[in-house]
């Protein structure tokens, strides 16, 4: 009993120092660190892939929706000029109201499109130039022909 | 003190060569750049002439970011709880994105020098942009200023024996010397040059760190074991010490800790940091103003995603070496009894801090500690400079405009460069105070500061961008709710302090419980939600104040009718007024001294006649922010690549 008690206190000091040194249990890893990296980066790149995807889908439907109003108003505003150069009024009087059709027609797309717009815009600025372009056709030919009438 | 065998004077030559070199180059850079812009007009002396490309819009982005503070902050929390700090680092590299795709685009269409100038033209009024540049100003005095000055001074006081007053006096008056004379651009070419020093040095002692303790498999392994040898409590009456208080965290090695009993949680590292720096980088005027001195919209991306890789750095060269150092020397850094605290490092509450400078006296050789030197040396001056160049312009732009309408840009330039002189006075008073606050964490204290009071302001500018129906009237009443909010959580936890693991606080539950990145996510929701109440409750602002103030109509080229057209015909008539009643005075001012002379064009203060028709044409040039489709593309493609990257690392160390 002599010597066993030392050797055996001795022991539960031991496991004593060497349970407090581990301590709580070490933190356990499920997968490998760079198979949780991995999957991250395919997670990500996959919804990228989508996000681009659903982008083009919807970018695609407001262009041609877009495309589909621009045909309504186009021929109504030609129109407007062509019946305008048919009654000879004062060029100061005809440009006011030319401007306002323009105004509205531009204001009217602005307010409802633009939540389309902002998302799409990249790939139609170019379209909306041209848009422009025409308008600005139209208003020059008109200013020509008003010339020569004159 | 213990402390003082570990000083080493900088005493041999291959030190001080270091130190002095570096000095040369910094101020000669400095120089240089200030022949080449224009420093004469407020847009070429804050915003660098609008002709800066995107390295130095990139480098300085990072080396205005990195201060001293993360050196010292990010080693010291790093080896008291492992690298779940380091996201904090990590979630800027999508934040800064934010900031180059969808903030800056809007700024640079709307042509605003500083962001309260941005929101007065947003929603029109006065208060909220006098609120926001009063908060910016404070929250630059009282967290990004004192703990860069306080980890300047823990770095000198360890590692050098210097004496505190006289060391930072001659930072800050050669910090102020380039800044005052050189303006924006100055600091970015210098940004540069410092953010070079900065990862050369820091990386040496990385190197040499992971030498010493035999690699990252070492570091993996000994890390849970760094405990130190003292850690019975000296007078169990007062207080007891668990174990828990000086025992490595078991998930040191993980981002993403438990929600509730994690010091970290993961909700709030995701969505919490990100708040705060939604703030920091997309509204913040120090950050901001670097993307606005760009040259064009796809060199604000480039220089944004040269920071964002950068910003994967500190990671391995500050919050690694930092549980190094716990590992080398686990009886100071990892000292827990708070009497040897105060030995060792003069505060009870802990000497994680002192984990870098450590690192900096023991492990480098005789001829690097001054390389390192002039790293800690460059973080700092370049952050001081750059927050002292925004404050400058925040002061001069928004508060001195308001005061003196009739302002001429020679007056303005003046007065931005005496109120850096300010604010380097200002700076100065405040080292007694942050060296008798001075506490555990640092990095901790100016993240609960920020997270308590930035929320609001990233709600604003969030709303602001994206949200046309917000109107003045919301924006204000969320600002002042989500302000009396963040106060009644910062000043009872200032009451009651902090405390530490030994001495806990006795803050209620109610009060202090909540950790402060869920808190920040709860007052982004609660702010952003009465914005949108009362906003919606009130009258709109009409579209065509708003045109390229929004992002939805960035784009338009309408003619705009600004909401603060009133404040701007003011100051027109003022200076009308001003300019008939000089006119008399021009010719007094041929008659110049030839010192006159000298300090004009030191300052580049060039012609005495203003014109007016020079401050029209710089308001018409709009920035263009049309991009070369190749560009852009390459751009998008590179971003996608960093983030990537950004995702790949949080999984890897998740």
């Amino acid at each position: 009993m002599g010597p066993l008690l030392p050797l055996v206190s001795s022991l539960l000091l031991v496991v004593g120092s060497v349970g407090a040194q581990t301590g709580l249990p070490k933190y356990e890893r499920l997968l490998p660190q760079w198979l949780t990296g991995i999957i991250a980066v395919s997670g990500f790149l996959l919804l990228t892939f989508i996000a681009f995807v659903v982008k083009k889908v919807w970018c695609e439907k407001s262009s041609r929706r877009r495309n589909s109003r621009d045909s309504e108003t186009a021929p109504a505003v030609n129109h407007y000029d062509m019946s305008l150069r048919g009654v000879s009024k004062t060029s100061g009087n005809v440009q006011e109201t030319y401007d306002t059709v323009l105004d509205h027609n531009n204001r009217r797309k602005s307010s409802t499109d633009e939540n389309t717009y902002e998302a799409c815009e990249a790939s139609t600025d170019e379209r909306r130039r041209d848009d422009h372009g025409e308008y600005e056709n139209v208003k020059s030919k008109g200013h020509k022909d008003k010339a020569t009438a004159m | 003190m213990e402390n003082i065998s570990n000083k080493v004077t900088i005493s041999n030559a291959a030190d001080i060569s270091v130190i002095v070199g570096y000095f040369v180059m910094v101020l000669g850079v400095g120089f240089w750049s200030m022949f080449r812009t224009n420093r004469g007009t407020v847009g070429g002396y804050f915003l660098a002439g609008r002709s800066m490309s995107w390295w130095p819009v990139g480098a300085s982005l990072f080396a205005s970011n990195i201060g001293s503070g993360h050196f010292v902050g990010l080693a010291g929390t790093g080896a008291a709880s492992g690298i779940a700090v380091g996201g904090f680092e990590w979630n800027a590299l999508f934040t800064v994105l934010l900031l180059g795709w969808l903030f800056v685009p809007v700024y640079l269409t709307a042509g605003v020098i500083t962001m309260p100038e941005y929101l007065k033209k947003r929603f029109g009024g006065t208060r909220i942009s006098l609120y926001l540049s009063v908060v910016s100003l404070l929250l630059y005095i009282f967290t990004k200023i004192s703990v860069d000055m306080f980890s300047g001074a823990v770095f000198i006081q360890q590692a050098l024996g210097w004496n505190i007053y006289l060391s930072v006096i001659a930072l800050l008056i050669i910090t102020a010397v380039y800044t005052v004379t050189g303006g924006l651009a100055a600091l970015m070419y210098t940004d540069t040059v410092q953010t070079f020093v900065i990862i050369a040095g820091a990386f040496a002692l990385t190197g040499f760190s992971f030498a010493e303790i035999g690699g990252y498999s070492a570091l993996l392994a000994k890390y849970g074991s760094a405990v130190p040898h003292n850690y019975t409590s000296l007078d169990p009456q007062r207080y007891n010490i668990s174990s828990q208080c000086y025992t490595p965290r078991q998930d040191a090695f993980t981002l993403l800790r438990n929600p509730t009993t994690g010091d970290l949680p993961w909700p709030g590292v995701l969505f919490g940091i990100s708040v705060s720096g939604i703030w920091y980088w997309c509204s913040d005027q120090v950050i901001v103003q670097r993307c606005l001195a760009a040259r064009s919209l796809t060199h604000v991306k480039a220089g944004c995603i040269l920071c964002g890789y950068l910003k994967l750095l500190p990671m391995f060269l500050m919050v690694f070496p930092g549980m190094i150092s716990r590992i080398l020397y686990p009886d100071e850094v990892g000292c827990v009894v708070p009497e040897d605290c105060k030995r060792i490092c003069e505060t009870e509450v802990g000497c994680s801090n002192i984990a870098y400078p450590k690192l900096v006296v023991s492990v480098m050789p005789s001829g690097l500690r001054g390389l390192m030197l002039a790293v800690m040396l460059a973080a700092l001056m370049s952050s001081l400079a750059s927050i002292f160049n925004s404050s400058s312009t925040l002061f001069t732009m928004d508060i001195w405009t308001r005061i003196r309408p009739q302002a001429f840009e020679r007056e303005l330039i003046i007065v931005g460069r005496v109120w850096v002189l300010c604010i380097v006075a200002i700076s100065i008073c405040w080292i007694p105070v942050v060296q008798a606050a001075q506490s555990g964490q640092l990095f901790d204290y100016i993240q609960s500061v920020s997270s308590y009071l930035s929320p609001p302001i990233a709600a604003i500018f969030l709303l602001a961008v994206f949200v046309k129906r917000v109107n003045e009237t919301g924006a204000f009443w969320g600002l002042i709710g989500g302000l009396a909010m963040g106060l009644c959580r910062m000043l009872p936890e200032f009451w009651f302090g902090t405390g530490s693991c030994v001495f806990p606080s006795d803050c209620p539950f109610l009060l202090c419980g909540i950790h402060y990145l869920h808190f920040a996510i709860i007052l982004f929701l609660c702010t952003s939600v009465l914005v949108l109440i009362v906003s919606i409750c009130s009258e709109p602002i009409h579209d065509r104040h708003l045109y390229r103030l929004v992002f939805s109509l960035r784009h338009s080229k309408e003619d705009r009718e600004d909401l603060d057209w009133e404040q701007q015909e003011h100051g027109r008539r003022a200076k009308e007024t001003e300019r008939q009643n000089n006119a008399a005075a021009v010719i007094e001012e041929r008659k110049k001294s030839v010192i006159n002379r000298m300090v004009a064009s030191l300052c580049n203060m060039g012609g005495n006649s203003e014109e007016p028709e020079e401050l029209e044409n710089q308001e018409q040039q709009m920035p263009d922010i049309s991009e070369d489709p190749v560009w852009k593309y390459t751009v998008d493609a590179n971003a996608l690549i960093m983030m990537a990257v950004a995702v790949f690392m949080w999984g890897y160390f998740a």
